[in-house]
């Protein structure tokens, strides 16, 4: 108990942690999570014409509008794709775009021949300029020639409105073909497995809206909802910046180390309390923080049971693990080094993961995911839908952090018996 | 005889300086700004991309070897714990800081420079504009580190800086005004002049801060 006091002492007396929860604080205030007050839940009433909107794999909607979409961009050879999260413009060269025309004349029934002749390819065209109103400007030998748009094109008849799958293509089988379509675009477009259902928008009704409601008000207890929207923001920011309080105090101990290393203690028992200080370091901020958030909401919702300990489940149960696996990280590849080189590879990964977060944004969850994501108030199904692969995946991450702690105590403790001493010399030198 | 023999030796050593120094301080850093480099194009789309997807890998991930490259300038004093050491040396150690900065600005800009004509020659929309908004954006980012190393000596918080700011780039950063660092990917080509002229500001006022801080 009393390493661990010392330890502790040494984590929140640091200068990186009063820089950790001062950045905690930023990020969640800019991002408005600290204050709930102007976000009441309230019950949907009857006979209103919107009620928002939602996704559903529908394929009679989805089929259409998606090879709407996929000959639109065909024509034009301008596709917008996220492969990790990031915009990306895909201009296909002219191989793919045959292969392109490939699959949009197997699904509809137009041939590849006159779908070759409606494509503006910029790569063989580099004379031409289209304007998206349908004119087109282009260099010849003794001047340049402006061409009108037909006259139905004008009138906003597009010929691509009509487009429409082949009767016999069964839903199967139109996605295999919008797989392969996506792989000529290199993933992350519209075409791909997961995105496909962004086709599929319907209208929320009345009764669909109310059982939103009743979700939250009977699973969440309404502050539920507010803290795993707080733990969502929280999560990722705690995911980057524990990695700094790992560093920081194996770092510490650089100068001291052969004092340290004579001392009659375990290095487990030195790793041990060192890792749980960090973790307490880190978790007595969010868990303030995450009730701050909380209480702004509970007045709002006195006339109903609410969830007091939400905040807290919230804080152990999601971001915790994300915590302890980035001061994990810190804490091990510090000592193996005794370098930083933590730094670089926890931002890698953290930056990475973030950004194939976004195309799941609203609550769609992996086993691998490291700063989970569901940035929305409410959306109670998908999260109780998915609270199986969510417990797998937070037990995935404790599991590989007590597996990093085991590693840095067995490095700490050969580096102790002089058996290692990793990097040297790229350690910095004055000159 | 152009130059005495006094300024031979001193040029003589400040070549030897600069070679010391990048082989025992800088070599390291280097490496791992060439691995970023060689990684983009696994993370990021680098072929037929229009003006604006091109920014992307440029601002989000080439520029973070400005962190890399410029904020661990001042580590081998921090590292070696005997201040004084330093006023016995031949050269004053502001000269020192300079060597670096130079050496590491220009292989910054070089890399930059070679990444950007990487994508040129894979058919990208790229013009000097993105070779400049992208060294604003990574010599801002490096400076920010440098000069929070010249004011507290540790290697973790340093880098924390710069991250922040990133970080707080991402969440909604146009917030920031001038001081946006993804300006281009957002379709804004214009403005990196402040991220510019700021970055060098906080690198001079960093040796300066060093300089005094030591005597």
């Amino acid at each position: 108990m009393t390493l661990f006091l010392k330890e502790f002492k040494k984590v929140i007396f640091s200068f990186t942690f009063l820089i950790f929860v001062i950045t905690l604080f930023v990020m969640l205030n800019s991002q408005e999570v600290l204050n709930f007050t102007d976000q009441k839940i309230d019950i949907p009433q009857p006979g209103k014409t919107d009620y928002g909107t939602k996704y559903e794999e529908i394929p009679d909607i989805i089929m259409p509008e998606a090879i709407k979409s996929l000959y639109r961009d065909f024509t034009v050879n301008s596709y917008i794709t996220y492969p990790i999260g990031f915009y990306k413009n895909i201009i296909l060269s002219k191989d793919k775009i045959e292969q392109m025309a490939d699959i949009i004349s197997y699904l509809t029934d137009i041939s590849k021949e006159d779908l070759l002749k409606r494509v503006y390819d910029e790569n063989t065209s580099d004379e031409l300029i289209n304007f998206e109103n349908g004119t087109s400007l282009e260099k010849t030998g003794t001047g340049y020639v402006l061409t009108a748009p037909p006259a139905e094109r004008q009138a906003g008849k597009e010929e691509e409105l009509t487009i429409s799958v082949k009767k016999d293509i069964t839903y199967e089988e139109f996605k295999k073909y919008m797989q392969k379509a996506d792989k000529i675009l290199g993933g992350g477009s519209d075409y791909s497995d997961s995105n496909l259902i962004s086709f599929g928008k319907v209208p929320i009704n009345y009764e669909e809206a109310l059982k939103n409601y009743n979700l939250i008000k009977t699973e969440d207890r309404f502050t539920g909802a507010y803290a795993r929207l707080f733990s969502d923001y929280a999560c990722i920011v705690i995911s980057l910046m524990s990695v700094f309080l790992g560093i920081s105090v194996s770092l510490k101990d650089k100068n001291i180390k052969e004092i340290i290393f004579t001392k009659n203690i375990s290095s487990f028992q030195l790793m041990l309390s060192r890792y749980l200080a960090v973790i307490t370091a880190i978790m007595i901020p969010v868990i303030i923080f995450s009730y701050i958030s909380n209480i702004s909401v509970w007045g709002m919702y006195k006339e109903f049971k609410i969830d007091y300990l939400a905040p807290l489940a919230y804080s152990i149960g999601w971001i915790m693990p994300s915590a302890m696996i980035s001061s994990a990280v810190g804490l091990f590849f510090t000592e193996l080094t005794g370098t930083p080189i933590a730094i670089v590879i926890q931002v890698f990964w953290w930056f990475v993961d973030l950004n194939m977060g976004l195309s799941v944004i609203k609550g769609g969850y992996s086993p691998f995911t490291l700063s989970l994501r569901h940035n929305s108030l409410g959306n109670t199904e998908i999260f109780n839908n998915n609270f199986s692969v969510i417990v797998t995946n937070r037990l995935i991450f404790v599991e590989i952090s007590l597996i990093l702690f085991i590693m840095t105590v067995l490095v700490y403790s050969y580096k102790r018996k002089g058996k290692i001493n990793v990097f040297k010399k790229f350690r910095n030198k004055q000159i | 005889m152009f130059l005495k023999n006094s300024e031979i030796n001193r040029f003589k050593k400040t070549l030897l300086l600069t070679e010391k120094n990048i082989k025992y301080n800088f070599l390291k850093y280097f490496i791992l700004s060439l691995i970023i480099i060689l990684i983009t194009p696994v993370i990021f789309g680098t072929q037929n991309l229009d003006s604006r997807a091109s920014a992307i890998p440029l601002e989000f991930f080439i520029a973070l070897t400005g962190i890399i490259l410029i904020t661990p300038l001042f580590f081998p004093e921090n590292d070696a714990g005997t201040d004084e050491l330093i006023t016995s040396k031949y050269f004053e150690n502001s000269f020192v800081y300079t060597i670096r900065i130079i050496y590491a600005v220009l292989t910054l800009f070089l890399l930059i420079l070679f990444f950007v004509f990487y994508l040129k020659l894979n058919n990208c929309t790229v013009n000097f504009y993105h070779i400049y908004g992208t060294f604003s954006s990574a010599l801002f980012l490096g400076s920010l580190g440098l000069i929070t190393s010249a004011l507290i000596k540790n290697n973790a918080v340093p880098y924390m800086i710069p991250l922040i700011y990133f970080m707080l780039n991402f969440s909604g950063g146009s917030k920031l005004g001038k001081f946006y660092i993804f300006g281009m990917s957002s379709g804004i080509f214009e403005g990196k002049i402040f991220l510019l002229v700021s970055g060098f500001v906080l690198i001079i006022s960093a040796v300066l801060i060093k300089k005094y801080s030591e005597k």
